[in-house]
């Protein structure tokens, strides 16, 4: 039974690569309208576990559902994910690797992707491979934040991008972002850089939930930022 | 169909520098050869070493297959493709139609230069039997041949597809998967060919000579054959090659995993 609640229910989500158990008995529920916070250090599982919700990757047992149906063709059409590597063809320019990929999803909208152009300073005419890893991934976020898509995942966005800029990504998160009809999930381990963003938080550890729920509540409950929770747990 | 468009442009887009190289290669090489032929070599001779480019055809044909998906992977931009909510075969679809494209290109543009470079020398020896025979017959058996090649193409681009995407499928020794995935395809194509004969013996023979309509020329080469080609074993071979190429496209869409 499907609960109106949540967007995506994890049951006993396992994943192992040769040598290293990546996933390793996943329980959760995210809340629909929050911004989540998927927080951990390297090698955590925080980028297997958001492909197994883009269905990107297969989990080895155990379960995800978006909406009540396992990841497919139909849920990638709600879901929109943002990879930490860079994914897009190097031959494009800007303007074309959006037109390419904005064919393929009927909730794209063509005004918010050139507001976000303006805002993340992109030349539409230049081309991908010659952008610079920032830039790149600026324009990741735009791929990712020019729809209207039920859930988005963003795995490591502020990766590659210069620490002054970064505050100004944060900002342009937060202004596209639709509580009312949207879903965050924002894997990172900048902490501090993204805190103010989290509704809830997941802390993973070698593919295990550590702590998860209400960012404010635990905040109160340990009496500490996130980011010295971050750090106590991880040190 | 606006989307597999979009990824048709997009696939041929990313192989218009082999397509260039290999049009512009053919180019050059008809032209070497019409260089030759006026420092002595004979027409005869000058006209075997033209179909050189043709019988590397279909290896570039295969390896651009193994290429084009590689590429992909390579550059990881299938996170880009898997993400898209199309089902598969519009991906391997995509790519099929491409390669035939790329292969017609290449293909003109070897016929178009070697009849460019050389209407001289054919007027010349072979200017009689060219007034007499009607243009229209050298472009329909033309035409005809080229169907050929592509339903035979056609077949080799779904099986290179087949093993490429089941080497990726396995952890380990993807480059042997591949090669076993080719081989065990191809006869399998083969063997449902034989096994699905029986079932489709009631369709009528092709008759080659009426195809080809020989009779034009059958003053000319003294010789009018009659050869009824059954094609009932073909038949089962495609029908076969077809459930593969679904095959792969279903392994893409629900199997594969973007991570090596």
């Amino acid at each position: 039974m499907t609960d109106q609640k949540y967007i995506v229910e994890i049951a006993g989500l396992r994943k192992r690569y040769p040598g290293v158990d990546a996933l390793d008995g996943i329980d959760l529920k995210i809340t629909r309208g929050e911004i989540w916070g998927l927080l951990g250090p390297n090698g955590s599982g925080k980028s297997t576990l958001l492909k197994c919700i883009a269905g990107l990757v297969k989990p080895d047992s155990g379960q995800v559902t978006i909406n009540g149906s396992k990841p497919s063709r139909k849920t990638k059409s709600a879901v929109a994910f943002v990879p930490e590597i860079d994914h897009l063809y190097n031959w494009m320019t800007v303007q074309q690797t959006l037109n390419f990929i904005s064919a393929f999803y009927d909730d794209w909208q063509k005004e918010r992707e050139q507001e976000l152009l303006e805002f993340m300073k992109l030349d539409p005419r230049k081309k991908v491979s010659t952008l610079s890893k920032g830039m790149r991934a600026r324009l990741k976020l735009v791929v990712g934040l020019s729809r209207n898509s039920e859930l988005v995942l963003l795995d490591e966005p502020l990766s590659g991008i210069d620490p002054s800029s970064r505050d100004r990504i944060v900002e342009g998160i937060v202004r596209q972002f639709r509580s009312e009809k949207q879903t965050m999930i924002l894997s990172t381990h900048a902490v501090d850089e993204t805190e103010r963003l989290y509704d809830s938080v997941i802390f993973l550890s070698e593919g295990r939930v550590h702590i998860s729920g209400s960012a404010e509540e635990l905040r109160i409950k340990h009496s500490k930022s996130m980011n010295e929770l971050f750090k106590e747990v991880y040190a | 169909m606006k989307r597999f468009l979009r990824l048709l442009g997009k696939d041929l887009e990313a192989s218009k520098l082999p397509i260039l190289f290999n049009s512009g290669l053919s180019i050059v090489w008809i032209a070497f050869l019409r260089y030759r032929y006026e420092a002595g070599w004979s027409l005869g001779m000058v006209f075997i070493l033209m179909t050189i480019p043709l019988t590397f055809l279909p290896i570039w044909l295969m390896w651009q297959t193994y290429q084009t998906l590689r590429t992909e992977w390579r550059e990881k931009t299938t996170y880009t493709l898997l993400l898209l909510p199309i089902p598969g075969w519009q991906i391997t679809l995509s790519k099929w139609t491409a390669l035939l494209i790329e292969f017609t290109i290449v293909l003109a543009a070897l016929v178009g230069s070697a009849l460019l470079f050389f209407l001289g020398p054919i007027n010349e020896y072979y200017g009689s039997f060219l007034q007499a025979v009607p243009l229209t017959w050298f472009l329909r058996n033309g035409f005809l041949l080229y169907l050929g090649a592509l339903a035979t193409f056609s077949s080799f681009i779904i099986l290179v597809q087949l093993a490429f995407i089941v080497s990726k499928l396995v952890g380990r020794f993807r480059g042997l998967a591949a090669l076993w995935t080719l081989l065990l395809a191809t006869w399998l194509v083969e063997r449902v060919g034989i096994i699905l004969d029986p079932l489709f013996r009631w369709l009528p023979p092709i008759h080659i000579e009426q195809l080809f309509r020989l009779d034009v020329i059958a003053q000319y080469t003294n010789y009018t054959p009659e050869i009824a080609y059954h094609y009932s074993a073909e038949v089962g071979s495609w029908l076969a090659t077809l459930g593969l190429f679904l095959l792969s496209s279903w392994l893409l869409e629900n199997w594969i995993e973007t991570d090596d």
